[in-house]
């Protein structure tokens, strides 16, 4: 491709519009508060963002990987499903009875004991798929995307003959289901676990790219790969680890949000994908703070859509996207 | 001096034999002939419904074609151009019932113009942003579309779609002769739209203007260098190319007399043209039509491996799971010609008879 | 000072996108003396660097670096066998700060190694005044500086420099000249300019490269005066 425009850096009258925007629906609940009251605003935006920091958990692997080493996985996805699916056979067997009881620490030994396995199984599924499948596509950027889609494709075929080919109820730890109330509001505890989730890999994340010589070479790979192999790292290595990490992430994004919708299915993460895409196009190639940005701009602008016409919600994101695109093509934050 | 012919002269008219005669004119000329004389033989629906199929699609794959093996552009969103297009006739005959030629020819100049502003859209996207960041654009484009087709239900008839009552001369009621009927005609409607919107891809493609995109497509910067605005070049050839795909869709809706937003806005459409094109052979128009061809063989010829699979191995039950779920199997296909037969049937044609260059 | 070879090439050919860009390149470099690559524009001087270094694969030929053969290696193998390299653009890391380019810059975290650290930015001591700020808001000459720390504070055998006073003001180019004679005591170093004035003051011997291959040779002393071949091959006077 000839050299790209580039993109023009947005006003500040802008950004204050974009930040802006985002509160108008509060400010609907003080001027009219039989369209919307506070509690209500507050539970949506709070639901909002417990999404956002889901999508998050996916989005983030992308960018990093996308920004790393070129590469676009559209099999993503089944990461995130898989770790739905292994959390619903465990606690649905192994752990059924962590999981109906109220205790706390019951239910969050299962929790974490579903996490690890889950993990485990992505950190092998995504070593061998980088190495097998993805190390072949490299600089190739249509068979990257052309076979990603099908082994895709593939592996969903495959969970739904093992694992099951209908939609599954998946149970939410018991002592999690629970509400209480902040004032007027209601909480819902497996929301703030949610949100805390997310926040806590964000942090985590940061540290690592931050505070750790690993995550300084990753940092250094996305701005510019050739030039950090020249200085003598192997990129390659690192490359599987990441996109180890990144399966990682999806799984325990997808384990956590089957709890959200209460149940799992193949789809699951080819649907959840779309909405990664739509966080990385929103946030721009390689940023992770964009992408939790962009993540949580897109869960509430998807649930507040859902408040009032709930059959655009999806929809809708197609003009947030178109906006932001026409403003900052290359998305908010670009790091390449 | 006798007015003998120049060499250049010569040689031109060498060539244009050698093409005429060439397999490259002679099969499809007999495809051709196959479509035009199939209901004569008064072939069962599956068959026609087959042929119709394979025709539709191929030159839907063929517009894909266009925009990927000859502009350079991968987007998953054609197959809202399909559903622009299936959407549009569907819902004309809707609303006005009487007039159903009315309809189909409004159908078609609506779906023109809604494929053109989108498809506008869409070629000054792909210049602005990378190829991988388009490609997921498009795809979120897609989906979203979907939904919205099914979440509209008033204006859409939702997941189940708008069933359409054709006109009396389509309809299979009508009898001309023996065993044509109204059926037939459309069938032959539909084989003189395709064969005409094929006509003008190959003339595109064959023309100096295809002969640019084909620079573009290799050298973007030497293009630009030339003096060639490749912008413009790209805008045309995907607006051309989206609305030809708005066609197919409107031919689809009229065959199928029903719409869905899963038969016609679903990314499987998209991935489906994309196989196809890829097991042709890209940048090759008539790729499509092959792909398309075997495509529909397979899918048709699936349940017969999942009752072989039962009968002659049935102490491997997972055979019959596999076999039993064509996604397994187009993924696995998908991902074998990827790596396998990147150029296509077409593509290893020609590298197996090639013929020394002139 | 030692008068061994330490990289010696062989009729290498390289080709990058059906372009031909080495068509048999053959020179050889001292241990210890800076040996420049000259030539106009597009002539392969980038390429050379680029397929010594094992950023492009060169298809055929030899290069022997220190007794070894390294053609075909990966650039981070070669960079770890001790060839430090400063491209074209300078390549530094926008969103890092000074510190974390250098940070990456030392393989080993020995004494010897913060030793040189120490050096070089004795060498550049605006590099320590802007120690935490992110290279994107250094000026070129800074740039310019960081990128050459950073291939210095290796224990290098061979330093591959690629139009260092490129962009740079005069007085700037200047000072950089100062830093290489510095660094020409201890380093050997292969020189890519198209600045004539920075290639004679810093260079000890010269190769003309001309379509992919090499088309004159010989010391610095001898071309800063022949007229002939300045004109012929460098388009100078």
């Amino acid at each position: 491709m000839s050299e790209r425009m580039q993109d023009k850096s947005m006003p500040h009258w802008v950004k204050a519009i974009a930040i802006g925007v985002w509160f108008i629906p509060l400010f609907i609940t003080w001027i009219k508060p039989d369209l919307m009251d506070f509690p209500t605003w507050a539970s949506m935006t709070l639901s909002g963002i417990a999404m956002g920091c889901l999508i998050f958990l996916m989005a983030v692997g992308l960018t990093i990987i996308f920004g790393l080493m070129d590469v676009l996985n559209f099999a993503h996805g089944v990461f995130f499903t898989i770790g739905a699916f292994i959390g619903w056979k465990l606690f649905n067997t192994l752990l059924l009875e962590w999981v109906e009881s109220d205790g706390f620490l019951l239910n969050i030994a299962a929790i974490t004991l579903a996490i690890i396995v889950a993990s485990l199984v992505n950190i092998l599924l995504g070593i061998l798929m980088e190495r097998i499948i993805i190390r072949k596509t490299y600089g190739d950027h249509l068979k990257q995307i052309l076979v990603t889609m099908g082994v895709g494709i593939i592996v969903v075929e495959l969970i739904r003959i093992i694992g099951s080919a209908e939609v599954e109820t998946f149970i939410i730890p018991g002592w999690f289901t629970e509400a209480f109330f902040i004032g007027e509001v209601m909480v819902i505890r497996y929301q703030l676990f949610s949100i805390l989730m997310g926040l806590l890999f964000f942090v985590l994340i940061q540290w690592f790219l931050n505070s750790t010589k690993i995550g300084l070479i990753v940092r250094a790979g996305v701005e510019n790969p050739q030039m950090i192999k020249a200085m003598g790292y192997n990129l390659n290595k690192v490359f599987t680890g990441i996109f180890a990490m990144g399966a990682v992430l999806a799984g325990i994004g997808g384990l956590i949000w089957a709890g959200f919708e209460e149940n799992v299915d193949a789809a699951m993460g080819d649907h959840n994908l779309i909405y990664a895409f739509v966080v990385v196009i929103i946030a721009g190639l390689g940023s992770v703070k964009g992408s939790i940005i962009g993540a949580i701009m897109v869960g509430i602008f998807f649930n507040y859509v859902a408040f009032f016409v709930p059959q655009l919600a999806a929809g809708s994101l197609i003009i947030l996207m178109c906006i932001i695109l026409m403003l900052k093509p290359s998305g908010l934050f670009p790091q390449k | 001096m006798n007015a003998s012919l120049t060499p250049v002269v010569q040689a031109r008219l060498l060539a244009r034999d050698n093409r005429i005669k060439s397999p490259a004119t002679i099969f499809p000329l007999m495809g051709l002939f196959v479509f035009l004389v199939l209901p004569l033989f008064g072939p069962s629906y599956f068959t026609i419904d087959l042929a119709v199929k394979v025709l539709i699609f191929g030159v839907f794959a063929a517009t894909f074609d266009v925009m990927l093996g000859y502009t350079g552009v991968l987007s998953f969103g054609h197959s809202m151009f399909f559903g622009f297009g299936a959407y549009s006739c569907a819902m004309l005959f809707r609303e006005i019932p009487d007039s159903p030629v009315l309809a189909i020819a409004l159908a078609f100049v609506i779906a023109a113009v809604i494929s053109a502003i989108v498809a506008s859209l869409m070629a000054f996207f792909s210049l602005r942003v990378v190829a991988i960041f388009f490609a997921m654009i498009t795809l979120a484009f897609a989906s979203f579309t979907e939904i919205l087709a099914i979440q509209l239900s008033s204006v859409t008839g939702g997941e189940d779609g708008i069933t359409m009552q054709l006109p009396y001369f389509f309809d299979l009621s009508y009898e001309l002769t023996g065993s044509l009927t109204g059926q037939t005609l459309l069938y032959y409607f539909i084989l003189v739209i395709c064969v005409l919107m094929f006509s003008l891809m190959l003339r595109f493609t064959n023309s100096p203007f295809g002969r640019v995109l084909k620079s573009i497509r290799e050298n973007e910067d030497r293009s630009e260098a030339l003096g060639y605005k490749t912008f413009y070049f790209r805008l045309f050839s995907i607006v051309f190319s989206c609305i030809l795909a708005s066609f197919c869709g409107i031919l689809f809706a009229l065959w199928l007399s029903f719409v869905s937003p899963e038969s016609t806005l679903g990314i499987p459409i998209t991935l489906n043209v994309l196989i196809m094109v890829l097991i042709g052979g890209m940048g090759t128009l008539y790729g499509g039509i092959i792909g398309s061809f075997i495509l529909q063989l397979l899918e048709g010829g699936l349940p017969q491996l999942r009752i072989i699979a039962d009968e002659q191995f049935p102490q491997y039950p997972w055979l019959g799971d596999i076999t039993g779920r064509w996604l397994l199997l187009f993924g696995l296909l998908f991902v074998l010609i990827v790596f396998f037969f990147p150029s296509g049937i077409i593509g290893w044609l020609k590298q197996r008879f090639q013929k020394s260059p002139t | 000072m030692k008068d061994d070879t330490i990289l010696r090439l062989k009729e290498v050919h390289t080709h990058v996108n059906h372009h031909h860009i080495l068509q048999g390149m053959n020179f050889e470099v001292i241990s210890g003396r800076v040996t420049t690559l000259l030539g106009r524009n597009g002539a392969g001087k980038t390429s050379t660097l680029r397929t010594i270094m094992g950023v492009y694969k060169a298809n055929s030929g030899e290069i022997e670096f220190d007794g070894e053969q390294i053609r075909g290696a990966e650039s981070f193998e070669v960079a770890r066998k001790g060839v430090g390299y400063v491209p074209e653009s300078q390549a530094i890391f926008y969103h890092l700060t000074v510190e974390e380019n250098m940070t990456l810059a030392m393989l080993k975290n020995d004494d010897s190694t913060k030793a040189r650290c120490e050096k070089t930015l004795a060498l550049f001591p605006d590099l320590k005044k802007y120690w935490r700020s992110k290279g994107g808001v250094l000026s070129g000459g800074q740039r310019q500086m960081l990128a050459i720390a950073r291939a210095m504070v290796n224990d290098n055998k061979l330093l591959l420099i690629d139009e260092p006073s490129k962009g740079l003001a005069p007085i700037l180019t200047e000072a950089l000249i100062e830093s290489f004679n510095e660094l020409k005591k201890t380093e050997t170093i292969i020189l890519v300019e198209q600045n004539f004035h920075m290639a004679t003051s810093c260079g000890d011997d010269y190769y003309i490269i001309d379509d992919g291959r090499v088309v004159h040779s010989g010391q610095i002393e001898d071309l800063k005066h022949n007229e002939k071949l300045k004109k012929n091959f460098l388009g100078i006077g």
